[in-house]
C-alpha cells in the first residue's frame, strides 16, 4: 500500500513513444530508454524515487530498474554537472597520451574522475571505457558529442567553450 | 529416432552405471536420482536453473570441452563421467577460481559446519591457495530483521535472486553492478518485505546470509534438531527445533512433500524467537488484595478450583464463559472442555475472530468437502479468492497458487480493498466491504436466476447492487466454469464481515451450482480440531458475542489474550474488567491479564509440549516436546489433568497424552441437526450500504496472529509488521478530514492507546479506516469492523 509516485506527462509521453517499439510483453524493454529520458529531463541524473516511478510505469519490480541503472555506466545515479566530460583511456588512447590529458583536466578543473567542479559547470566521468574513436586517438567526450586528437590547449578551447 | 519422435525413455550411463530418464532431464537430474553426487552452488531442485556457477562441470564423452550438469540435457546413449580426471580437474579449477574472493573467516561464520562451500572445498578444493592478492570486499547492507548480510562471502549463486522472484513472486534482490563490483543487493538498500524472506538463509550456499536472531548464538553441531509442527496456520507445515542445552535456538525447515516442500513462511521460522520474551509467565499467580503475586502450583491450583466451584455452585454454569485458542493442541481442547462440562458449563467458544455467528454453534462447520491437500491447491484449473490477503494469512498457500497460476491457473481476487498478493490475478479491484456479499450475489444471479427464489431470495437486492459491470461479472464466471477443478476460497475477512454468514451462504450456493470447491480456510492452526472437539458433545453452549454481552461472573481464558485475539477485543476487555473472576491459562501475560486475572496458570508454548494438530486437509499430525517447559510452566494437558483432580471431577488420570485421544474417539461425533443450514435468521440489511467514513476495516495482522508470534521481537520489526500498526485511509478521504499523511494520530479520550502513524493508499474505497488487529496499536480502535464510533478526526488527537 504505498502511495503512487508520478512521472510527469511529458516524460510518460516520451516513455509511450518508446514503449510502442516493442511487443506488449516486451514493455521491460523500454526500461533503457525511460532511463535515459528521466536522465535527460532530471539534470544529467536519476533520483531514486524516480526508479521506482519508472518501475511502477512499467510494471516491473523496482530492482530490476536499479538493476539496469547501475549496469550501464552512462546512468548517473548521482548528482553530477551541466556538463559531462568523459576522457577515454582505453589501450589506443593510452598509447596516444590520454594520460597527459586526464592529468591536464584534473589539474585545471581541480577535481578527480567521479567529482563535479563546486560551481555545478562540469563533472568528470570516472574511467571511460574505449569510446570506438580510436583512430582519433586520444580522445574525449563531451555531453555527447566527440572531440578527437586531443591536446591539452584543445583541451582548454573546449572547455572554455562551455558555459 | 529420426528426428520426429521423442522417446519416451533416454538411456545413458554416468560414471558407468546405466541409467534411465525423461527427454529434457538434466545430467544431474538423473545422477541425482540414482545416487551420484555432482558437486553444485547454483543448482536447486526447485528454482529454475540460472548454470552460473560451473561447479557442476563433468566429463560428457564426445563433448569437445567439460559441460555443466545442471543445464546440459541427457541424450540417448550419452556416457557423463563425473570423477573422471577431466572432470575433476574442471571442479577443482571451478573451485580454485571461487575461492579467490570468498574470504577465510569460517571461524567466525554461522554458516560454518553447514556450508555447501566449505564442504565441496574440502571435497573437490585444493588444500591451500594460490592465489595472494587482495580479495575484493563488499559493503554489508541491512536487509531487514530477519537477515544478516556478510556480502563479501558472497559467489553469486544467483540462489537468492531467483527465489525471491520465481518462488516468492516478487523480485527484491538483484545482482548489481558489473564485473568484480557485482553485489547482490535489495532496492535502493532497502529491507526485504517478502513473507518467505527466511528461506533464502537456507538456500545461500555460503555465509553470506544468515539468520540475524540466530546470530552467533551457537554452531551447528552442538544442537539437537527435533522434529516439530507449525503453529501459526492450518498448512501443518514441518519443522525442525535446532536446541541447545533445553533452549530452542532455531528452526528450520523440515522437507514435507505434499505440504511445505522445503519452504517454511517467515512466521513460522521467526516466531521462536518469543518463546523467552519478558512476557514469558514463568510461575502461577494469583491475585490478592488486588495485586497479582507469585505462588505455588498447589496453591493457584487450590484457588483456581475453589473459584469454579464457587461460581457454579452461586451463579450456576450458566455464569460461566470459557474461550480457548484454536492454537491449542487437540488434547488441550478436549480436556478443557471435558473438565468445563464436568463443571456443567457448556459456554464454550473457539471462534474468536468471527464476527457473524447467525448461520450456527460451534462445531456446525463443514469440515470434509472443504478441505485441499497442498498439492491440491496446486492442480486448480481456477480459484476465486474471497476476503483473504492470502500472503498474510497463508503463505504457503498463496506460493502454490503461483505454482498453479505458472501451470495456467485462473485467479481471482474478491477483496474489500486491494492487497499486494504478488499473483497474477484476472480480477483484483478492491469491492468494499459490502460489495463482497453482493459480488456474490450478482455471480449467483448470473450462474442461476432461479436461486433466488427460495432462501436466498434476501439477496437478489444485493445482486441489483454489485456494482460490477457485466465485464467483470464475466472475468469472475469463468473461474467458476472451471468446476470441481476450481475452488472457491473464503478467507479470514469472512469470518471477520458483519454479513459473513451471507458470504457463506452464497458462497455455498455457488459452489453448488457451479461445482467449485468450497475452501473455508481455517482461522488458526487447529481451528479444524477444535470443530471436531465441539462435535463430542451432542449440545451446544452460546455463541461469543452473548458470553460477553451481558458479562459473565467467571471467565475462563486457555492461550486467549482478549485484546488481540478478539474480532471485538476492546468490548471483550470491557466484559472481563466486569467479571467478578478471571481464570487465565498462558504462557504469555497480556496485558489484560495482568490487570484483571484472579489466578494465572502458566502452561508450556508450543515448542514446549506434545500434541496433535488438526491441518486444513483435516489430517491430524503430532508432535512432541522439542525443549521442556519455560520456568515453572507446566504442559497444558497436565495442568487441565490436575486441575480436574483438584475439582473431584471423574476421568481425569491420564498416563499418556494418548489416551486422552483414545478416549476422544471412542466418544464419538455429534452433529447438530439442522445446524448446517447457511441461511441467516435474521433480517439485516436489505442490501449493500454506501460506506460512510470512518469505517474502520482490517485483517489480522500478519504477525499479529497468536500470542506466540507477537511475542517474536524480530517479526515485530519486519516491514509488514510495520504496515500492521499503520492506519491507512484512502487520499481523497485523508484530504477532506485534513489528515496529512505522516501524521500521528490517536482515538480521543484513551491516552493509554498507542500513537499510530497515518498513511494514505488508493487501494482502498473511500470511507474506509484500515488498521490491521491484533497488536496492540489496534486496541483502543474499537472491533476490527465497522463504524468507528469516534469523530474523526475531530475526536481524534493528531500529535503532529
Ligand atoms: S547471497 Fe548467497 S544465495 Fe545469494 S547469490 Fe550470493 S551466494 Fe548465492
Ligand atoms: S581506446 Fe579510446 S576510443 Fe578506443
Ligand atoms: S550447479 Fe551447474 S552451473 Fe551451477
Amino acid at each position: 500500500m504505498n502511495p503512487p509516485t508520478t512521472l510527469s506527462p511529458e516524460i510518460c509521453r516520451e516513455i509511450d513513444h518508446w514503449i510502442a517499439q516493442y511487443p506488449p510483453e516486451g514493455r521491460r524493454s523500454a526500461t533503457l530508454a525511460a532511463l535515459r529520458i528521466v536522465q535527460e529531463h532530471g539534470g544529467g541524473w536519476i533520483r531514486p524515487e524516480s526508479i521506482l516511478a519508472i518501475a511502477e510505469y512499467l510494471g516491473l519490480p523496482p530492482v530490476a530498474v536499479e538493476e539496469v541503472a547501475r549496469f550501464y555506466s552512462m546512468y548517473e545515479l548521482k548528482p553530477t554537472a551541466r556538463h559531462s566530460v568523459s576522457v577515454c583511456t582505453n589501450v589506443s588512447c593510452m598509447l596516444c597520451g590520454s594520460g597527459t590529458i586526464l592529468d591536464h583536466l584534473e589539474k585545471r578543473l581541480g577535481i578527480r574522475p567521479g567529482q563535479a567542479t563546486a560551481d555545478g559547470r562540469i563533472y568528470l566521468k570516472p574511467e571511460e571505457e574505449c569510446l570506438a574513436a580510436c583512430a582519433g586517438a586520444p580522445m574525449m567526450m563531451v555531453d555527447h558529442v566527440y572531440h578527437e586528437h586531443l591536446t591539452p590547449e584543445r583541451v582548454d578551447e573546449i572547455l572554455e567553450s562551455l558555459e | 529416432m529420426n528426428g520426429n519422435v521423442t522417446p519416451k525413455t533416454i538411456h545413458l550411463e554416468i560414471n558407468g552405471v546405466a541409467c534411465e530418464a525423461r527427454p529434457g532431464e538434466m545430467i544431474i537430474q538423473v545422477a541425482d536420482r540414482v545416487g551420484i553426487y555432482i558437486p553444485r552452488f547454483c543448482y536447486h531442485p526447485h528454482l529454475k536453473i540460472a548454470a552460473n556457477c560451473r561447479m557442476c562441470l563433468v566429463e560428457v564423452a564426445k563433448a569437445p570441452k567439460p559441460l555443466p550438469a545442471c543445464a546440459t540435457p541427457v541424450t540417448e546413449g550419452m556416457c557423463v563421467q563425473t570423477r573422471s580426471d577431466a572432470a575433476l580437474h574442471s571442479q577443482h579449477a571451478t573451485m580454485e577460481f571461487l575461492l579467490i574472493n570468498h574470504p577465510l573467516d569460517c571461524p567466525v561464520c554461522d554458516q560454518g559446519g553447514e556450508c555447501e562451500l566449505q564442504d565441496l572445498a574440502m571435497g573437490y578444493g585444493f588444500d591451500h591457495s594460490r592465489y595472494e592478492e587482495p580479495k575484493r570486499v563488499i559493503a554489508d547492507e541491512n536487509v531487514g530483521p530477519l537477515i544478516s548480510t556478510d556480502m563479501t562471502r558472497c559467489i553469486f549463486c544467483s540462489r537468492c535472486v531467483r527465489f525471491l522472484e520465481e518462488v516468492a513472486g516478487a523480485q527484491e534482490l538483484a545482482i548489481v553492478g558489473r564485473g568484480e563490483r557485482s553485489a547482490v543487493r535489495s532496492f535502493l538498500a532497502g529491507e526485504i518485505t517478502s513473507e518467505l524472506s527466511g528461506n533464502i538463509i537456507d538456500l545461500c550456499p555460503v555465509g553470506a546470509l544468515n539468520s540475524k536472531p540466530f546470530r552467533f548464538a551457537a554452531r551447528s553441531w552442538e544442537m539437537l534438531a527435533l522434529p516439530g509442527i507449525s503453529a501459526h496456520d492450518a498448512m501443518g507445515s514441518n519443522l525442525y527445533g535446532h536446541t541447545l542445552r533445553g533452549r530452542l535456538l532455531r528452526v528450520v525447515p523440515r522437507p514435507a512433500e505434499g505440504r511445505n516442500e522445503t519452504w517454511l513462511s517467515d512466521r513460522d521460522r521467526f516466531s521462536y524467537a518469543g518463546l523467552y520474551h519478558e512476557d514469558r509467565v514463568v510461575s502461577p499467580k494469583v491475585r490478592e488484595n488486588g495485586v497479582l503475586r507469585e505462588a505455588s502450583w498447589d496453591e493457584a491450583l487450590e484457588v483456581s478450583a475453589r473459584k469454579l466451584e464457587d461460581t457454579v455452585s452461586r451463579e450456576g454454569p450458566e455464569s460461566v464463559a470459557a474461550l480457548v485458542s484454536p492454537q491449542a493442541t487437540l488434547e488441550e481442547l478436549y480436556l478443557y472442555e471435558k473438565l468445563l462440562r464436568g463443571l456443567g458449563v457448556r459456554n464454550i467458544d473457539v471462534r474468536l475472530y468471527r464476527a457473524d455467528f447467525r448461520d450456527g454453534p460451534r462445531g456446525s462447520r463443514a469440515e470434509v468437502p472443504g478441505v485441499l491437500s497442498a498439492t491440491e491447491w496446486e492442480s486448480r484449473k481456477a480459484c476465486l479468492l474471497v476476503g483473504t490477503d492470502l500472503r498474510s494469512e497463508y503463505p504457503l498457500i498463496s506460493w502454490r497458487l503461483r505454482r498453479a497460476a505458472e501451470a495456467g491457473a485462473r485467479l481471482a481476487a474478491l477483496n474489500p480493498v486491494q492487497f499486494e498478493s504478488r499473483l497474477p490475478l484476472s480480477f483484483d479491484r478492491p469491492v468494499g466491504p459490502w460489495g463482497l456479499v453482493a459480488s456474490l450475489a450478482a455471480l449467483l444471479g448470473r450462474l442461476d436466476p432461479s436461486s433466488f427464489s427460495g432462501e436466498l431470495a434476501w439477496a437478489a437486492p444485493w445482486a441489483e447492487r454489485s456494482g460490477l459491470s457485466a465485464a467483470e461479472l464475466g472475468v469472475l464466471g469463468e473461474i467458476l466454469a472451471a468446476g470441481p477443478e476450481g475452488a472457491l476460497v473464503l478467507g479470514e475477512l469472512v469470518e471477520a464481515h458483519p454479513e459473513g454468514s451471507r458470504i457463506r451462504a452464497l458462497a455455498a450456493a455457488l459452489s453448488q451450482a457451479s461445482g467449485a470447491r468450497l475452501i473455508d480456510l481455517p482461522v488458526g492452526a487447529n481451528a479444524l480440531g477444535a470443530e471436531r472437539v465441539a462435535r463430542c458433545w451432542p449440545d451446544r453452549g452460546d455463541p461469543l458475542p452473548l458470553l460477553l454481552d451481558p458479562p459473565k461472573k467467571l471467565y475462563v481464558l486457555f492461550g486467549v489474550e482478549p485484546e488481540y485475539d478478539l474480532w471485538d477485543g476492546d468490548r471483550a476487555v470491557q466484559a472481563m474488567a466486569q467479571a467478578p473472576e478471571l481464570l487465565v491459562f498462558a504462557s504469555w501475560l497480556a496485558p489484560s491479564h495482568a490487570a484483571h486475572a484472579s489466578v494465572i496458570l502458566p502452561v508450556a508454548a508450543i515448542p514446549e509440549t506434545g500434541g496433535t494438530y488438526v491441518d486444513l486437509a483435516g489430517e491430524e499430525q503430532s508432535f512432541e516436546a522439542m525443549v521442556p517447559p519455560w520456568g515453572d510452566a507446566r504442559t497444558g494437558w497436565k495442568v487441565l489433568t490436575m486441575l480436574g483432580q483438584r475439582l473431584g471431577l471423574s476421568g481425569f488420570h491420564y498416563e499418556q497424552r494418548v489416551e486422552i485421544l483414545e478416549e476422544m474417539r471412542a466418544r464419538g461425533s455429534h452433529p447438530l441437526n439442522g445446524a448446517q443450514s447457511c441461511i441467516p435468521e435474521r433480517e439485516g440489511q436489505a442490501g449493500p450500504q454506501d460506506v460512510r467514513f470512518p469505517y474502520r476495516m482490517g485483517r489480522r495482522a500478519v504477525y499479529g496472529t497468536d500470542p506466540y508470534v507477537r511475542r517474536s521481537t524480530p517479526l515485530q520489526q519486519t516491514p509488514l509488521a510495520r504496515l500492521s500498526r499503520t492506519l491507512f485511509l484512502h487520499p481523497d478521504d485523508a484530504r477532506e478530514q485534513g489528515v496529512q499523511p505522516g501524521a500521528r494520530v490517536r482515538p480521543a479520550g484513551k491516552p493509554d492507546a498507542p500513537v499510530l502513524t497515518v498513511a494514505v493508499s488508493n487501494r482502498l474505497p473511500r470511507g474506509i479506516v484500515w488498521l490491521d488487529s491484533g497488536t496492540e496499536s489496534a486496541v483502543g480502535w474499537g472491533p476490527s469492523w465497522g463504524r468507528l464510533e469516534l469523530d474523526f478526526p475531530a475526536s481524534t488527537e493528531i500529535l503532529i
